[in-house]
């Protein structure tokens, strides 16, 4: 088993907005008050190599912390958390974390970013710059060209990095055109060489394809679910309308969300 | 959390590609770009001269000449110290969302500005050296002491980068107070003044200021005769120590719940 969660959960704090009575009428105001509440409660899954575990849910908030506490960036409140002794959390590359470096130095800085050290990134400059299909303008600024490179360059990195778990998040997206074609049979390639992959979407078909197992995520309990009950559930939660999570980057304004 | 720094070094490569993107960012927008690293402190340091030297004559009572010299072996390593006390307090705000998703040490981005204000000072010492030639002063054998400064100021810069890194999480004002905290540094350490304008009993007193000890040592290049007893650096040196591990025990100590604080 690479990493498992038992009976775990995690509460985090969101702002409210104060409900006040003005001249006798209750009024939503400008003020906020800060409010706990149960990011996920109750999840128990495990991940084992060769699997893909598809996490769901109707706010990307709450799958993105469980990955933060899978990749040890958050702690659990309660239940108990195995993390991956090599996990690798993959999310969109900002465009101000690499903005005036080549796109050498744009493939040491993500990678790095990522968790990899100096040792091992010398490693995979070349293998990412093929993957990503950059090898002839490794020394070209990365601002000329779109940020569709940028992220051609992330998930060559997750392919290449030396870890036994990779996890996207939402925000991850894989370029396009011929490169977002071939990546779903990376992705394949990837799980059926024994890596455990996890990954957030909002995309039925993602689930579908890739997953071997689905989790979704509510306030208050968490169940494990086939993957077409998960692709189901985000076929419902599209029409519904999902909530769309906060954007800080000028650069997130694209659909979000690994697709292929 | 020792295991957290021990991670550091292996990472050296990645920051210092962090501090070059800083670099190139900072000074992308302006004609001069780079120049005005050197320039502002350069420029400053005339107009301290010319107001000192000719308008307060004050430059007579710390009987180091030039004096423009003394100034600008000051003003340098200043402008590496203000710019971390002003820059450290947004840190973890500035660098938030990388913070939260990436598994580097949380200390990466407070040494990040840290490192940032190295690269501008060692990029100021042929300006330094300049200086002293065409003032008329040698170099002697207190250059060297010149490296050892430098590291004492790295390990000064790092703890203040930590504590007040760690303490805007808590205490958001910081930011308002680093800017009251730099003037307190300029008027308090000797970049204008010299030990020397105090009586001895107050002398070794003045060391609680852990700059003073670091910028003696960068003027012993010089004037090697600004060096005090040795009892007077371990004031200042007991000093960088203890503002270190407080940053130390304020980033790492909190372990990962410090992310979910930012």
């Amino acid at each position: 088993m690479l990493a498992s969660f038992t009976d775990a959960g995690l509460e985090g704090f969101r702002l409210k907005k104060k409900q006040q009575i003005i001249k006798g009428v209750p009024r939503m105001t400008a003020t906020h008050e800060r409010e706990s509440y149960w990011v996920f409660r109750g999840l128990t899954t495990t991940l084992d190599a060769g699997e893909a575990l598809v996490l769901v849910s109707r706010d990307p908030a709450r799958t993105n912390a469980a990955l933060r506490v899978w990749a040890n960036l958050l702690p659990v409140d309660v239940g108990q958390v195995q993390r991956p002794q090599r996990g690798l959390l993959v999310s969109a590359p900002q465009s101000r974390w690499v903005r005036e470096l080549s796109v050498e130095q744009s493939i040491r800085m993500i990678a790095g970013i990522y968790g990899v050290p100096d040792n091992a990134i010398d490693a995979l400059v070349a293998p990412v710059a093929s993957t990503a299909d950059v090898e002839s303008v490794l020394h070209r600024p990365l601002e000329d060209f779109s940020k569709k490179l940028r992220y051609q360059i992330a998930f060559a990195v997750a392919i290449h990095a030396d870890s036994d778990v990779v996890m996207f998040d939402h925000t991850t997206v894989v370029g396009s055109g011929d490169f977002r074609k071939q990546c779903l049979d990376r992705a394949l390639a990837m799980r059926d060489g024994g890596k455990g992959l996890v990954v957030t979407t909002t995309k039925p078909q993602i689930a579908l394809h890739l997953g071997t197992k689905a989790v979704i995520l509510r306030g208050k309990r968490a169940d494990q679910v086939g993957v077409a009950e998960a692709a189901e559930f985000l076929i419902r939660d599209k029409v519904k309308g999902r909530k769309r999570s906060r954007r800080r980057d000028e650069d997130d304004d694209d659909d979000s969300g690994i697709g292929f | 959390m020792i295991s957290d720094l021990a991670r550091l070094p292996g990472r050296r490569r990645t920051i210092s590609l962090m501090v070059r993107q800083d670099l190139k960012q900072m000074y992308r927008r302006y004609r001069l770009g780079f120049v005005w690293t050197l320039g502002e402190p350069f420029l400053l340091a005339i107009l301290m001269w010319v107001v000192f030297t000719f308008i307060f004559a004050g430059g007579r009572g710390i009987g180091l000449e030039p004096f423009i010299v003394f100034l600008i072996t000051g003003l340098y390593p200043f402008q590496w110290f203000s710019q971390t006390i002003r820059k450290s307090p947004r840190s973890f705000r500035r660098f938030g969302d990388v913070l939260q998703s990436s598994p580097l040490p949380a200390s990466t981005w407070p040494l990040r500005i840290v490192f940032v204000g190295l690269a501008e000072f060692l990029l100021s010492i042929p300006i330094i050296l300049v200086f002293i030639f065409l003032g008329g002063a040698s170099l002697t054998w207190g250059t060297v002491l010149f490296p050892v400064a430098i590291v004492l100021q790295i390990l000064l810069c790092a703890g203040f980068a930590l504590v007040e890194a760690g303490l805007a999480l808590r205490w958001p004002d910081i930011e308002v107070f680093a800017s009251i905290l730099t003037r307190a540094f300029f008027w308090g350490s000797p970049i204008l003044w010299s030990q020397k304008n105090f009586p001895d009993w107050l002398q070794p007193y003045l060391y609680l200021n852990p700059f003073h000890g670091v910028l003696d040592f960068y003027r012993a290049s010089v004037w090697p005769e600004v060096l005090q007893p040795w009892t007077s650096y371990a004031i200042s040196f007991g000093v960088i120590l203890v503002i270190l591990v407080v940053g130390i025990w304020m980033v790492h100590g909190s372990g990962l719940t410090l992310r979910r604080k930012v």
